[in-house]
């Protein structure tokens, strides 16, 4: 069990709505005082409970004002809690703000020295890296040249390169690597990189959520102060993503919900996801029927999309399209009602631009009361979540191409998920999933990998899903 | 590799005040090198300007005092000339503006340093103590070139008791950096503080024996039947450490525990003080800047 570095327990912090200097006669001053007008207090973070262990690389994000650099503030003891406690065992080195303490008028050489100083180095120590620095930063013969004659570009090389050589154990880094041009900060992450093998730990603020989730085991998610989620990277950036866009769309007004009947079935659709209702029961579950894709390893799933009004088609269909604001491509999902107790749906990418493509799956999820699932090739029980599950997981073993997944309970309707296309972007996998136990829930899958290497799609149209989705004894 | 491991519950302790600051020494030296490197690498005439400064200060005041306004330095030298005269306001000198330059700088110095102390956790105390660093360097400096005009006026070495003024030295140094802690976390506070500072320090001048002797002041109180008012003087516990340094360099003897009992209590008192409050303070420091 490796030792947490970094113990950040019930911690608050308070700042006086008033911040910086004041003067005794005006505004919150003396006089003030005295007529009994205190300021008022504004909590920064509250109720902020976690750990970092040794050699881990953490992430926090959040939107702006929930807290992330005056939690970087606490671990780096520029300043105390006001309530809790926060313990760091070794040495902090802040990339709060690159070349912090330069003077302008001395020379790089005096200013590394210095830099280095401020962050705990003996002269003895700088000596053993100072090659290195220079060398890094690419500063050259400017070294003996005084720091005001610098490019911005090459001032913010020589504030990266100082710090990142001197060697700490937790390196504390706020949102500083959108610096310098392309190739330093490749350099950067490159260096970043190292220090993560080095065994180092990292805390990475940013708001750079691709960066974020290559290089954080875990994250957490801060809003308004308050921790959200502390968990493994993806699953924290898509709840985070997924805030966002709940944020941004009010639930009436922007979630027009469009009903499509056959038999005792009813089909649901409302911004991204279809609920199911059989024979007025409710069917499934969390995310209900919804699609994903993994691209630049993230998962978008369709929740997120902007999608547009409903248009009818034939044979009673709809069509929906969600459009996405990350990437270039859109969703055209069509849904038709089906034979007896079924509905049939047609899932179509339209890529605007080139997308990489890792993978792309439609999921119907149902509540713990399904017990059992069959695919074409096994049958096997769902095995019970448990609450130390944190990941989602695959239950088939044979992932061949299959066309019928069926999950049954005792007190539920049968439901069987059949994928019905061939075509030319590869197989589908039908899979039987357990979520995590937050989401608590079983799903059927239809799973499209790239067979390890990214699907690339062109631009146009490409079909991805056409199946159906059967309820009933 | 140093390690350290802190938590927020023992930062504002006053017993880790000596062990922060012996871990950042190199922090301190380093500091200060700086604000002298910064201060005269690209003046023409360089360091020669922390000895030009009181210079021309001596001649103002000895010109002024001694030639316009005949004040005799008689308490201590009975006759004395006006080579005496401009060496003992030079000795007034030296000692009055390490203490109001130090104050004064250090006054200002967290405010002035806010980008380090918001980014970077140190201890605090290492900013104003640079400060009184930087005053303390041009002080020595100036002490160095006092003995080499003491000698060439008054033609003879100062005596060897002279040697006992860094000891007394050490007194003010106590007091300078005690005050010194004070004003600068409260004008981190108030910046109305190093106003206050540099209005006060002008008083002090006054109030201090710079270009008088504590005898001129009680002959003329005496005048006026107002000798009471005498021990007021002593108060500052500058007038106290001028006549001791005094004492020993130009009237060749041992100044009295009498003199110095009140500098050294004020010493203790101040620096207790000033370094609780600036412990106190310093860890929420980085909030008010």
């Amino acid at each position: 069990m490796p030792k947490p570095v970094i113990e950040v327990s019930q911690v608050r912090k308070d700042y006086r709505s008033q911040r910086g200097g004041r003067v005794l006669l005006g505004k919150r001053g003396l006089s003030d005082w005295i007529r009994g007008k205190r300021s008022t207090i504004s909590t920064a973070l509250q109720d902020i409970d976690f750990t970092v262990e040794a050699g881990e690389a953490f992430g926090i994000i959040g939107a702006n004002g929930s807290g992330k650099s005056t939690l970087l503030k606490l671990i780096s003891g520029v300043t105390i809690p006001s309530q809790g406690n926060v313990t760091v065992h070794g040495r902090v080195a802040s990339l709060l703000e690159l070349g912090a303490g330069f003077h302008p008028m001395l020379t790089g050489r005096e200013n590394i020295y210095l830099n280095a100083g401020i962050l705990g180095l003996t002269h003895a120590e700088v000596d053993s890296v100072f090659e290195d620095i220079v060398e890094f930063s690419g500063i050259g013969a400017y070294i003996d040249k005084p720091v005001d004659t610098y490019s911005s570009g090459m001032y913010v090389r020589l504030g990266f390169s100082v710090a990142a050589y001197t060697n700490p154990d937790i390196f504390l880094i706020d949102e500083v690597l959108a610096v310098g041009d392309e190739a330093f900060q490749r350099k950067c992450r490159g260096r970043i990189g190292e220090l993560i093998e080095e065994g180092k730990t990292l805390v990475f603020v940013s708001h750079d959520l691709e960066l974020v989730n290559s290089l954080c085991q875990r994250v957490l998610l801060l809003n308004e102060g308050k921790m959200v989620l502390n968990d493994r990277s993806p699953k924290v950036i898509e709840h985070y993503l997924h805030q966002i866009v709940s944020d941004e769309i009010p639930e009436d007004a922007a979630h027009p919900k469009t009903n499509i009947e056959c038999g005792n079935l009813r089909a649901t659709f409302s911004q991204g996801q279809i609920r199911l209702t059989y024979k007025e029961e409710q069917l499934t579950h969390g995310l209900h029927v919804y699609t994903s894709i993994l691209t630049h390893t993230l998962w978008n799933d369709s929740t997120k999309l902007r999608w547009e009004q409903s248009e009818s088609i034939d044979h009673g269909g709809y069509r929906f399209i969600g459009i996405s604001r990350r990437f270039p491509y859109q969703l055209i999902w069509e849904v038709r009602p089906g034979t007896q107790d079924s509905i049939d749906m047609d899932i179509t990418i339209e890529c605007s631009g080139n997308l990489r493509l890792q993978e792309f799956h439609t999921s119907i999820c149902l509540p713990t009361a399904y017990t059992h699932w069959t695919s074409d090739h096994e049958a096997e029980a769902f095995e019970e979540l448990t609450p130390s599950q944190s990941d989602w997981q695959h239950l088939n073993t044979n992932y061949a191409h299959g066309h019928t997944l069926e999950a049954s309970s005792d007190t539920q309707p049968k439901v069987r998920f059949l994928s019905n296309l061939n075509n030319e972007n590869g197989p589908v996998c039908m899979t039987p999933i357990n979520t995590d136990y937050y989401e608590n829930a079983r799903v059927l899958q239809a799973l499209r990998t790239g067979n390890q290497s990214p699907i690339h799609l062109t631009p146009g149209q490409h079909h991805f899903f056409s199946g159906s989705i059967q309820v009933g004894q | 590799m140093s390690s350290e491991t802190y938590t927020n519950t023992h930062q504002g302790r006053l017993s880790r005040v000596l062990p922060d600051l012996l871990a950042h020494r190199q922090l301190l030296l380093d500091l200060i090198g700086k604000d002298l490197r910064v201060r005269y690498r690209y003046a023409l005439m360089g360091v020669a300007w922390a000895i030009i400064e009181p210079l021309l200060m001596m001649l103002v005041l000895t010109f002024v005092f001694s030639y316009v306004f005949q004040i005799r330095f008689d308490g201590l030298m009975g006759e004395a000339d006006i080579r005496t005269t401009a060496l003992v306001i030079l000795s007034g000198l030296l000692a009055w503006q390490f203490f109001s330059n130090s104050l004064s700088t250090a006054t200002e110095s967290l405010v002035d340093n806010r980008s380090l102390i918001t980014k970077v956790h140190f201890p605090r105390e290492v900013i104003p103590l640079a400060s009184i660093g930087v005053a303390l360097v041009n002080t020595v400096i100036g002490s160095i070139l006092f003995v080499i005009i003491y000698t060439t006026l008054l033609g003879t070495l100062p005596p060897l008791a002279i040697l006992l003024i860094p000891f007394l030295f050490l007194i003010q140094l106590a007091i300078v950096i005690g005050l010194s802690l004070l004003t600068a976390c409260l004008n981190a506070q108030f910046r109305d503080i190093s106003y206050m500072v540099n209005a006060l320090l002008m008083f002090g001048f006054y109030a201090s024996p710079v270009f008088y002797e504590p005898a001129l002041v009680q002959a003329r109180l005496t005048e006026r039947g107002l000798e009471h008012w005498y021990p007021l003087l002593f108060a500052n516990p500058l007038c106290g450490l001028i006549t001791a340094y005094r004492e020993i360099l130009f009237h060749h003897q041992l100044p009295s525990l009498n003199i110095l009992a009140w500098p050294i209590i004020c010493a203790v008192l101040v620096l207790g003080i000033g370094l609780k409050i600036f412990r106190h303070q310093s860890p929420t420091l980085a909030d008010k800047l």
